[in-house]
């Protein structure tokens, strides 16, 4: 899930041009912290995409702005929490039949799946046991696909959604292109990966009552070979003695390194997927648990900070959208290194999405970023919580530009400095909560980040005298500082208000929010002198 | 006796002209600043009107102090105190049509804030 909120991150900043993303979030969590987090995210970015407030679409699809792709979500979760449905044991139903068809699904549950794995609570997700996990997906899918192909009136809404993704998915078969998010070495993520692609074309088949079906030479598939790069205090003996199964970090590395056996060896996954993008950690796993003693299985409490690998494996999924040919070969294994010296790692664009479009990623990555600290820091909305993007609508209603004044209510505005939170920090009651992006930088500590480590300060006096244009490393992209009686942020106006930074035709701009951001990303492009990019 | 009377006109441009050149540095020495209620606009206003109501001051004590303090003569002493008082009034309200003038020209940069 994490994976994906850095995904949807990579749209906000304006990575995926013209696109249309439906989204499909799949877990066997319904409470999930992490899943609640990404779907709250996702929710936001529509509202801040969608002209009217009454009316969320998502917008539409947009070029070279923040915000470019249109997002769509479809949830889905196998649902365990009723009690016929809490564990494999009574899942399975192994009790209905005749007298020697119950013996015979005992003894061959009894081979396949220990007593504890046949028994543990499944609302947790699959702690680590991705033999049952892979199963019980393929089941889930397939259950909520024949639930809504019987009586869609009576289908459960998770069920629904996932029908709706079939269809949609079946609909734009020629030309779908699907990535899947997940790790290999922990439970529900690592159980998925082999069985989605053929799971998705069962509930296709399934849904469209047998009219449709998904080629899989033809739907490109492609995913994260995600190891250990996570790890969390071992479960104590009381916990262990009253959960029976439960992840154990300790085992991250074996399950990681038998996954990957598993992948470039098992024939299904090397016909169904285009590429697979292997993804690690090699230096000290980041410990979930440094604040909270108690190893959390899952459920409301589970919200773990994001990780650079999330980025690098959202990265990934940028490489395989963007790529324009695909061979008809089997899977590709695909790796990238990056440069390490001292304690960390030196991270620059390129090592994220690769030479060509390096400048581009650090580009609308340092542009969205100065637009958060304009709206958080400088203008206070996380500081003194007053409206932050409302502050570019006042400087444009100061300087006689009428081109925003019908169309954003302060509402609308308020959602853009909601989502800036969440994209960089929230400062309350004289805490700073990190938000994505500085989360990432933590992950990242001691080594570097294309910005500089003042960009992601938490003093709050630093934070109130944050220079939004001095954010780069790399000091060519910096804003200019000025002359004596003036500023970075003087010259950025002067910028903001020039004639150039309005939309253009090519960035498909067409509502009052769609142009006013256009209009943003235009001016802090222009700053940070990328606009030859463009 | 003419040419006195027109250099109190000419010295009610210069000031003018002078006054409005500076009141155009001062808004653009201002710098813009962030937030929901910036307080850079009202500052070049505020900044626009001590320099206009300086210009008939201005205007009125230069001609004063170089020009009539040196006229003996009573009847082109009142001559030029008339010429002073419209040449005055004259440095002030073209200081005030020129100012919104700009201000109307420069819509969305700093002399906007003149007269927004």
């Amino acid at each position: 899930m994490r994976c994906l909120e850095s995904f949807v991150h990579l749209c906000a900043i304006g990575m995926f041009d013209n696109e249309e993303i439906n989204i499909l979030t799949l877990d066997t969590d319904q409470t999930n912290g992490n899943k609640g987090r990404v779907e709250q995210l996702i929710d936001l970015y529509q509202k801040v995409k969608s002209e009217k407030p009454e009316n969320i679409d998502g917008g539409s699809p947009n070029a070279n702005t923040f915000f470019s792709a249109k997002i769509n979500l479809y949830r889905f979760f196998t649902d365990y929490n009723a009690t016929e449905r809490k564990t494999f044991q009574n899942l399975s139903q192994m009790n209905s039949g005749t007298t020697e068809q119950k013996e015979d699904n005992r003894e061959l549950s009894e081979l396949l799946l220990d007593e504890g794995v046949r028994n543990f609570a499944l609302d947790h997700g699959y702690r680590a046991q991705t033999h049952l996990g892979s199963m019980l997906m393929y089941n889930g899918i397939v259950e909520a696909a024949r639930s809504v192909a019987a009586d869609k009136s009576k289908a459960k809404s998770q069920d629904k959604e996932l029908a709706a993704f079939a269809t949609k998915l079946a609909q734009d078969a020629s030309n779908a292109m699907v990535f899947v998010f997940g790790s290999v070495f922990g439970g529900t993520g690592a159980s998925s990966i082999p069985v989605i692609p053929v799971a998705l074309t069962e509930a296709v088949r399934i849904v469209s009552g047998g009219s449709q079906s998904l080629d899989l030479k033809v739907v490109k598939f492609g995913a994260t070979l995600l190891t250990k790069y996570f790890t969390f205090k071992a479960p104590d003996k009381s916990q262990k003695e009253k959960e029976k199964i439960i992840a154990d970090a300790s085992n991250f590395a074996l399950n990681s390194q038998a996954a990957l056996q598993f992948y470039q060896a098992d024939p299904t996954v090397k016909s169904c997927y285009k590429r697979l993008y292997h993804i690690g950690w090699p230096i000290n796993s980041i410990d979930f648990t440094e604040d909270n003693p108690k190893t959390i299985t899952g459920g409301a409490e589970q919200k773990n900070d994001c990780h650079v690998v999330e980025l690098l494996s959202a990265c990934a999924a940028y490489d395989f959208f963007t790529l324009s040919k695909f061979g008809n070969q089997q899977a590709q294994y695909l790796y990238r290194s990056a440069d390490f010296s001292g304690s960390g790692f030196c991270f620059e664009g390129s090592d994220f999405v690769g030479n060509e479009k390096g400048l581009i990623f650090e580009n609308k990555l340092g542009a969205f970023l100065s637009f958060a600290h304009i709206v958080l820091s400088v203008n206070g909305a996380a500081l003194s919580n007053s409206h932050g993007t409302m502050g570019f609508l006042e400087r444009f209603k100061a300087q006689d530009i009428k081109d925003y004044e019908q169309g954003i209510t302060e509402a609308q505005a308020n959602d853009i400095d909601e989502y800036m939170k969440w994209f960089a920090y929230d400062y309350s009651n004289g805490s700073l909560t990190r938000g994505w992006i500085y989360q990432i930088y933590k992950s990242i500590k001691p080594g570097r980040f294309i910005f500089k480590p003042s960009a992601f300060t938490e003093n709050a006096k630093e934070l109130r005298d944050m220079d939004p244009g001095n954010l780069f490393e790399d000091d060519k992209h910096n804003w200019d500082k000025g002359g004596v009686f003036s500023s970075r942020y003087n010259n950025y106006v002067k910028t903001l208000i020039d004639q150039r930074c309005k939309p253009k035709k090519e960035q498909n701009v067409n509502t009052t929010k769609e142009r006013f951001l256009a209009h943003i990303y235009n001016s802090i492009t222009i700053v940070q002198k990328f606009n030859e990019l463009n | 006796m003419q040419t006195s009377v027109v250099s109190a006109y000419i010295i009610g441009i210069v000031v003018f002209i002078v006054m409005l050149l500076i009141a155009a540095v001062v808004a653009n020495v201002i710098a813009f600043q962030p937030g929901t209620n910036p307080s850079d606009p009202r500052k070049r206003k505020t900044w626009f009107w001590i320099l206009g109501f300086l210009t008939p001051v201005l205007t009125f004590l230069l001609a004063f102090s170089i020009v009539y303090t040196g006229i003996r003569m009573r009847n082109v002493q009142e001559k030029y105190m008339t010429a002073m008082c419209i040449s005055t009034v004259l440095s002030f309200l073209l200081y005030v049509v020129s100012g919104f003038m700009l201000s109307k020209i420069f819509n969305h940069g700093k002399l906007h804030h003149w007269f927004s």
